[in-house]
């Protein structure tokens, strides 16, 4: 199966910045249906050609695709702006951003240089990688964060299946934006929790 | 507990996929596939009739000795792009001999207008093409679905179905360090190019792999692309494409701080290759690295120093069919106003310089007024182009006023000759093109009998 590689990366920024516009307060502020003819009409507009470029395919060439882990992110959190239910325990999404802040401390520094070892290179297809990952992903269903297992699982799928140009795993998997992210939110979290002790 | 079990069902498929999709795609393969270089019988120049000179001299100039097989060497502007900035050649041979070459071109290196432009040599009509658009910023930017700000390195390769693949570098945001590499193809040699397609090959907003080095190929046809990372660090790594060109692994040269840069790929046989790389650290004296493989890739050794210095500025080399190497590059530490051929007879441990290309270090600390530099300008242009040398002053003076815009940059009479990329044809003949002090790129050919007669003179001065 042939994917269009350029259709599901700008897919994928649309996603992004309609998540973001949902989060706006004066957005939020809507009734559901009108919020979401607003995130329609973003679609649309995002994904207008303007002079050959798209809004989504300008902040395509800053941010590069998303990694599968953001989109899911991007996606529950969307679902529970227009639905007004999260679809995901508040910690099962934390434990999973404590995993992503963990790998990227690891996996960035050494992917950029830093040593010998380059471990961006076992995402093209390393059995021993997959396996290890098949181990995380199991433990994390039962123990940790279904969030984080099925994160790992979609990227696999989508890994699979060519979804985007990248036919390294690592990409699906991470993206400097999620580990940004990540590491913001939990600091966040963490000193937000340190005050409400101190009270 | 039913979240949980969806999970692991889902877990376990998506693995099923993925390990379906391990199992199916091959392995790289390692082991190098070695160019097929047929010299063939070319018409020599021998010597005229020697001049008779005054008695108690020596009767003939060493070159004008008869008999002597002088072989032809010759040079040529390949670029014709007047007031413009012109940097970063590459060549590539095509199937009915001529050479195909690539460089970007535009106001200035870095903006919006430049484009990666090509044209043909034709050996038998001795000229070059003009120079045609093979990629500009908006017809990437609209191809990739994504924002590019500037387009910078081409190179060229041929892969193993005898398609050629052009790879060039576009940025997004920021400078060089931020480029990523694009790649079209082409199965009419050159005329007509595919849409350009994105590699990805970095896991940082897939930022900071540049290409400037020749692609080689595997034993099993894949292709092997030198490639360098510059952001943060800086270091020498070769990207692993398939039959497709899809990316199927990335090797890691050498680690960061190690500065190597712009790495160039010597394949020996189907076991050895060697490596040399610009070197872009602090360490002093300041030497090209090289590093090596035994295994056909699998594994690279070690980062050394090189026995030629390198003035943090890229080299091109080639093996030549009886194993010796032949480079180009700019043999001093600093600056790069001269251009050398260099010879290694032992794989690439030492080097000696056969003959000076360029050769401008002279005017260097010389305060020379607009009027001589431009004198000297214009010699340069003559003597580097037999059509520059029969061409009405006017349009001389076209040239001149080009160059300079670059050599009189700071005011002074600065030369550079840069970026060389060298390629050995089927028929043993030597095709070199290098940045000619960013404004045009000039191209050098010569065949094996003028080496040979240069090798020949190496010998004799080393015996002397």
């Amino acid at each position: 199966m042939q994917i269009d590689t350029d259709l599901s990366g700008l897919l994928g920024i649309t996603l992004a910045i309609s998540a973001l516009l949902a989060r706006v307060p004066r957005v939020r502020a809507f009734p559901l249906l009108q919020r979401a003819a607003l995130l329609g009409t973003g679609v649309v507009v995002l994904s207008i050609p303007l002079w050959g470029l798209s809004l989504s395919g300008f902040v395509r060439g800053i941010t590069g695709d998303l990694s599968i882990a953001t989109l899911l992110l991007l996606a529950l959190s969307l679902l529970r702006s227009l639905s007004g239910h999260a679809l995901a325990e508040e910690a099962n999404r934390r434990s999973m951003l404590w995993a992503v802040v963990i790998a990227a401390a690891v996996f960035y520094p050494l992917a950029l240089g830093f040593g010998a070892f380059d471990p961006y290179r076992l995402g093209y297809g390393n059995l021993w990688f997959m396996a290890g990952l098949l181990g995380v992903a199991a433990w994390a269903s039962f123990r940790y964060s279904t969030v984080l297992a099925l994160s790992i699982a979609l990227a696999v799928a989508a890994w699979s299946f060519g979804w985007y140009e990248s036919t390294n795993l690592w990409d699906y998997l991470l993206d400097p934006w999620l580990a940004i992210y990540a590491l913001i939110a939990q600091l966040k979290h963490i000193w937000l929790g340190r005050g409400k002790v101190n009270v | 507990m039913i979240r949980k079990l969806l999970t692991s069902l889902l877990v376990l498929l998506a693995f099923g996929l993925g390990l379906h999709k391990v199992w199916q795609q091959p392995a790289p393969a390692f082991g190098f596939r070695l160019p097929v270089i047929e010299p063939v019988a070319t018409p020599v120049v021998v010597a005229q009739k020697p001049m008779p000179r005054k008695k108690g001299r020596r009767r003939f100039r060493r070159n004008e000795e008869p008999n002597i097989v002088v072989g032809r060497y010759e040079s040529h502007f390949a670029s014709s792009r007047l007031h413009a900035q012109t940097h970063a050649s590459s060549l590539v041979e095509l199937k009915d001999g001529r050479i195909r070459g690539f460089w970007f071109s535009g106001s200035r290196e870095g903006a919006s207008d430049v484009t990666i432009n090509s044209a043909v040599f034709d050996a038998a009509r001795n000229e070059w093409s003009a120079e045609q658009v093979v990629a500009s910023r908006d017809s990437t930017q609209r191809a990739l679905h994504r924002y590019v700000a500037k387009l910078g390195n081409p190179v060229v390769g041929r892969a193993a179905d005898g398609s050629l693949r052009l790879f060039y570098v576009t940025v997004s945001v920021g400078g060089w360090a931020g480029s990523s590499l694009t790649m079209m193809t082409s199965s009419d040699e050159g005329e007509t190019w595919s849409t350009p397609r994105r590699l990805i090959t970095s896991p940082f907003i897939n930022i900071s792999t540049l290409v400037k080095g020749t692609p080689f190929l595997y034993a099993d046809g894949s292709m092997g692309l030198p490639v360098y990372h510059e952001s943060i660090s800086k270091f020498a790594e070769i990207l692993h494409l398939d039959a497709n060109g899809n990316v199927i692994d990335k090797q890691r040269l050498a680690r960061a701080g190690q500065g190597t840069l712009q790495p160039v790929v010597l394949v020996k046989n189907q076991n050895e290759a060697l490596v040399l790389t610009r070197y872009s650290g602090k360490d002093n004296p300041h030497l090209a690295r090289s590093l090596s493989t035994v295994d056909g890739g699998r594994h690279w050794g070690v980062v050394e120093k090189s026995s030629f210095p390198n003035p943090d500025a890229a080299l091109s080399a080639t093996v030549l069919p009886d194993g010796s190497m032949l480079a180009v590059l700019n043999h001093q530490e600093d600056g790069r106003d001269s251009l050398s051929l260099m010879l290694s007879a032992d794989g690439g441990s030492n080097w000696k310089e056969l003959h000076r290309l360029e050769e401008m270090r002279v005017v260097r600390d010389k305060k020379l007024d607009e009027k001589q530099c431009l004198r000297i300008v214009q010699g340069l242009l003559q003597n580097s182009d037999a059509r520059l040398a029969q061409m009405p002053a006017v349009m001389l003076d076209e040239y001149v006023d080009s160059a300079k815009a670059r050599v009189r940059a700071d005011g002074g009479c600065g030369f550079e000759f840069s970026y060389p990329y060298l390629i050995q044809a089927h028929n043993g003949d030597l095709h070199i093109s290098y940045t000619w002090n960013r404004v045009f790129i000039k191209h050098i050919t010569f065949d094996p009998a003028w080496l040979n007669r240069h090798l020949k003179k190496g010998i004799n001065a080393d015996r002397h």
